[in-house]
């Protein structure tokens, strides 16, 4: 034990400091994705930022360049898994674009409504997630019940709750069920009244206010230097939405709005995904009542579709076609094409090369949280650790689809 | 005086599709494509062997010269609309196997809609009786059936009686299984046999949805050339008995080789799977000067030597031993001998290459101080006038 009483000079008091490192993830329970952020702080402020992202890498581009194009739609379910749907119809609508094909109406509406229940999974999780991480865990609860509504729809439809794997490349995997319409036209209002009563909770409530409001703001300029579209970019001000701005399917059919915030903070980001949700269920009804009860939902073309399964064991055109599309894939021209389309986080794109045989030739994603994430650097430095967690939430990340 | 330099003959050419290609006297129009690279459809045509012109997958649209009308038929063509066969006129198709080409011929093949009509109607009678047998068939993955349905066909089944049933799983002798059902009665392998294994004894039995391949009574396919009917089988009606069931072609790589048989050297391919470094089989690869188109049974099934019967390892006195360790060895048995050169005598292999055989003699001249040599061989064996050569030594190969 050494003496307590020695003689010290004043300055030998004096401990050296250094900013103290703070990691944040990659499994932190906060962190609703797989991702590490270290944070250098000056008491609970944060001085510097780095965000690391890739913990969910699995090298989905280069997995393409093995199978059939119609073997990367299980892969691109595993994307944005949050709204697996929305992958599949972008990544299908890549392919015909390449193919110079179109899908039948019935089967565009479908694609448009299944696409819309999963983009409000999509903001369901994302809104629902974020207010847990701030404390609030019966809005989650809420939010997750109202998602079970869609995810028993998509189960009826496709026979899987989350990732569907029910793109195919000409159209869909199996044509609206009978009871489709019914099931959505009945579940929407149960959800819109969860979505109601998720906002009583939390739009008056200070605490959630306050982490909130003004926390995490982002200019529109920088939104658009830093490529973000979808939500985050809208809460800034600026309306762009693939839907709107460059319409596929039927969207340029459908009446709705786009919502856009002003301050582009935590709290507009928020709002703009919950008015979002709204909208969809706008969208939502109007497809219901134009969309076709009957009439193909494959185009018909025996290279790229594959036939009935009853024809494949019964007759040997059949099991050709099915054998041609299987063992070789489906021949898609030599070329190149950007293909994209708004997904739950904002623009989804494919860049696709295809060397004229029946495997990619290369995959590459845009993923709309990518960009997202890479400004979240700029937009905490400087913030307190508390505002992390919203800021960070409110970017939804999504490590499938950012991590390629 | 200086001679005039000859003037080439002009160039003659076809006009197909639009395209010019150049042809010499006596082509047909397919022949003609052939060499320009262009495929048409066909079935019974091989550039090897005589036109039999009777699977007419190849009909084109011969363009009549000009101010001349061109060969018409008349036709009963179904009108939707009215309900009901309404006359008209078609061209007639000709087969391009068999049309010679002269000298400005016009020739529509793809780009005429009589010929798709006609090339999708022929796909759909050849596969009228056809058994759905892909998923057991050794040739579905290079099936000639398969290719043509997609790109001229496409069209479902419209005859769903009960189709028209035949031997299958016939045996043909020690290489060939036959399948009946699946043949499309192209004759290809009843050519080979009397055209190139000059042993005519395959023939057809019946005609039409009756027609099937049939062995001369009394025989067996048992010439030399066999697996040559299996190679040229468009379809998987002849299956060779040694690669039947054995791998799906979709795995398979192949590597351009020379057979090892005899001195012939016939240019081939070797079939392997990559996933276990197996070789399944032997193809010809063409080669107008050595082997043309064709093999032996005693080549196609020499695959087996990179595999089979092969010391892949060292040994010492009979173990299995690595590298080093036989070597190390080979120098203690091997030294002091150049004292006493008589205990030792060095065996040179005709079937090693020169620089081998000289390395292995200067070794033994300078190290071992050997002073007896031999060298070994292979015995002559059978050969014919064909492709097998008496000399089975491959390295002798001209």
């Amino acid at each position: 034990m050494e003496p307590l009483d020695e003689e010290l000079e004043e300055s030998a008091l004096e401990l050296p400091s250094e900013p103290m490192q703070l990691n944040m993830g990659p499994a932190h329970p906060a962190m609703h994705g797989t991702v590490r952020i270290v944070l250098e702080l000056s008491g609970e402020t944060i001085t510097k930022a780095d965000v690391q992202i890739g913990y969910l890498h699995r090298g989905f581009e280069k997995m393409c360049e093995r199978g059939t194009w119609t073997q990367c739609f299980p892969y691109v379910d595993r994307l944005n898994y949050v709204s697996p749907m929305l992958n599949n119809v972008g990544f299908a609508l890549a392919v015909e674009k390449m193919l110079g094909v179109t899908v039948p109406e019935r089967c565009q509406y479908y694609r448009v409504a299944l696409g819309e229940l999963a983009r409000i999974c999509d903001h369901l999780v994302c809104n629902g997630a974020m207010a847990m991480e701030l404390g609030a865990f019966t809005p989650f609860l809420y939010c997750a019940r109202a998602r079970e509504i869609i995810w028993d729809i998509f189960e009826e439809e496709t026979g899987a709750r989350v990732t569907h794997s029910f793109g195919r490349v000409g159209g869909m995997a199996r044509p609206p069920t009978a009871m489709f319409k019914d099931m959505v036209r009945s579940g929407l209002p149960r959800l819109l009244f969860m979505v109601g009563e998720t906002e009583k909770l939390l739009l008056k409530n200070r605490i959630f206010l306050d982490r909130l409001e003004g926390v995490g703001r982002v200019s529109k300029e920088t939104a658009f230097a830093l490529g973000w579209t979808g939500p985050t970019l809208r809460s800034t001000g600026a309306a762009y939405d693939v839907r709107r701005a460059h319409p596929y399917l039927v969207y340029d059919r459908m009446e709705f709005d786009v919502p856009v915030g002003s301050a582009g903070d935590n709290y507009d980001r928020f709002m703009c995904r919950q008015e979002e949700i709204r909208q969809s269920v706008r969208i939502l009804e109007q497809v219901l009542d134009q969309m076709p009860d009957s009439g193909p939902v494959n185009i018909d073309d025996p290279r790229i579709v594959l036939p009935p399964k009853e024809e494949v064991y019964t007759t040997i055109e059949g099991t050709i076609q099915h054998f041609k599309i299987v063992m070789e894939g489906v021949k898609v021209p030599a070329g190149e094409c950007y293909s994209y389309t708004e997904a739950g986080n904002g623009e989804l794109g494919f860049y696709l090369v295809s060397d004229g045989s029946g495997t990619p030739y290369r995959v590459r994603i845009r993923p709309p949280c990518f960009a997202a994430v890479a400004g979240l650097q700029q937009l905490i430095e400087g913030a307190m650790i508390p505002d992390v967690i919203p800021t960070f939430g409110s970017m939804n990340m999504i490590g499938g689809e950012c991590d390629h | 005086m200086s001679n005039p330099a000859p003037t080439a003959p002009p160039k003659m050419t076809i006009k197909l599709d639009g395209r010019e290609i150049p042809f010499e006297k006596g082509d047909t129009i397919i022949r003609a494509a052939h060499k320009a690279g262009i495929d048409i459809p066909h079935y019974c045509w091989h550039p090897g062997l005589s036109v039999a012109a009777n699977c007419r997958m190849c009909l084109v649209e011969v363009l009549p010269p000009p101010g001349r009308p061109a060969m018409q038929l008349d036709i009963l063509r179904w009108d939707p609309a009215k309900k009901e066969y309404v006359p008209q006129k078609k061209p007639k198709l000709l087969p391009a196997c068999q049309q010679e080409c002269t000298p400005g011929m016009e020739i529509l093949s793809e780009s005429s809609a009589h010929v798709d009509e006609a090339r999708g109607a022929v796909q759909e009678l050849l596969l009228l009786n056809h058994p759905v047998d892909c998923p057991i068939c050794d040739q579905a993955g290079e099936c000639r059936l398969q290719d043509y349905w997609l790109e001229h066909s496409r069209k479902s089944k419209r005859m769903h009686e009960e189709p028209i049933h035949k031997p299958k799983g016939q045996v043909f002798g020690p290489t060939i299984v036959y399948d009946a059902e699946r043949c499309i009665v192209c004759t290809r392998c009843v050519r080979v046999s009397a055209e190139i294994a000059k042993d005519p004894v395959l023939s057809i039995r019946e005609r039409g949805n009756l027609g099937e391949v049939v062995v001369a009574p009394g025989r067996e396919l048992d010439h030399d050339y066999t697996l040559m009917t299996e190679h040229v089988c468009p379809v998987g009606a002849l299956t060779s008995a040694d690669f039947r069931f054995k791998a799906r072609v979709w795995f398979l790589r192949s590597a351009r080789t020379i057979c090892q048989g005899c001195a012939t050297g016939c240019n081939a391919f070797l079939d392997y799977d990559p996933r276990n470094n197996t070789p399944y089989r032997h193809r010809p690869r063409d080669n107008q000067e050595v082997n043309k188109y064709w093999m032996c049974d005693e080549g196609m099934l020499s695959y087996k030597n990179a595999t089979e019967k092969r010391q892949t390892s060292a040994l010492v006195g009979g173990d299995d031993a690595t590298l080093a360790e036989a070597l190390s060895a080979a120098k203690e048995q091997l030294q002091g001998l150049r004292d006493d050169p008589e205990r030792v005598a060095v065996i040179l292999s005709a079937e090693h290459s020169v620089e081998d055989n000289f390395a292995m003699l200067t070794l033994a001249r300078t190290y071992v101080g050997a002073t007896d040599f031999f060298v070994s061989g292979k015995p002559l064996g059978r050969g014919d006038a064909i492709l097998m050569a008496e000399d089975k030594i491959q390295i002798r190969a001209a």
